[in-house]
């Protein structure tokens, strides 16, 4: 007897972009973060911007991987999906590089 | 960026006492694909907010042949401010978007486009204006 195949949750694999679309987003934050380093000279207090952004990126991953199960869940009971949470807390943290950016250009 | 736009509907997401209501109280569930489209909208300007931050960190730091410091500094802080206000806008519009399919009203526009559009060609004017009097002064 054949198994009965799983009915499919998700067609568009929305969930799957979506999770795909985090770690685009960590990926340009660890890049952010290998400029800084590649460009902060001498002392290890000016490698800490990088690191918190480094931590960041690493967040993003941990994050992306979450979210997919959590959407693919709520997908499958029909709840909503929307996380303010999650976009709140990148959209805060988004803010960190462009301060840490700034001051490292403008602090020679 | 924090004003409302004057809504022909009288503002349906607000209430008597002027606070308006927490996101998930308003209307209903769009369908989840436009929600997790939205969300990845939201993602597409935090990376292009960051990679406007390499460049700018890139013209001040990595290209000192570009041109004098204070121009490249000019440039580099301008990239580096763009990126700033699209990614502290970023959360806005994925609110005022998300909130607008809730409540089944129109997508409001957004300034983002405009502040990357118009900003980055007069980052790329001054950019062209360096090149050609570099160029000619040797």
């Amino acid at each position: 007897m054949r198994p009965v195949p799983e009915p499919v949750v998700d067609p568009g694999a929305q969930a799957e972009r979506t999770r795909l679309s985090w770690n685009r987003t960590g990926l340009a934050l660890a890049v952010n973060a290998a400029l800084l380093v590649h460009t902060a000279s001498g002392s290890l207090a000016r490698h800490l911007p990088a690191a918190a952004m480094l931590l960041v990126a690493l967040a993003c991953f941990l994050l992306a991987d979450r979210r997919y199960r959590r959407i693919v869940a709520a997908v499958r009971a029909g709840r909503s999906v929307a996380s303010i949470a999650h976009v709140r807390t990148l959209a805060a943290v988004a803010v960190l590089p462009a301060v840490i950016a700034l001051a490292g250009v403008l602090v020679p | 960026m924090a004003e409302q736009p004057d809504s022909p509907t009288g503002q349906p997401g607000s209430t008597a006492r002027g606070r308006r209501p927490r996101l998930s109280e308003v209307g209903s569930d769009p369908d989840y694909r436009y929600s997790l489209a939205n969300e990845r909208t939201f993602l597409a300007w935090i990376r292009t907010s960051l990679a406007l931050l390499a460049g700018g960190i890139a013209v001040v730091q990595l290209a000192p042949d570009l041109g004098p410091r204070a121009l490249r500094l000019t440039v580099g802080i301008a990239l580096i401010v763009i990126g700033g206000v699209i990614a502290g806008a970023a959360h806005h519009r994925w609110s005022t978007a998300e909130r607008a399919m809730r409540l089944g009203t129109s997508l409001p526009p957004s300034r983002l486009s405009v502040v990357l559009g118009y900003g980055l060609a007069i980052v790329a004017l001054v950019v062209l204006i360096v090149l050609i009097v570099a160029e000619g002064g040797q």
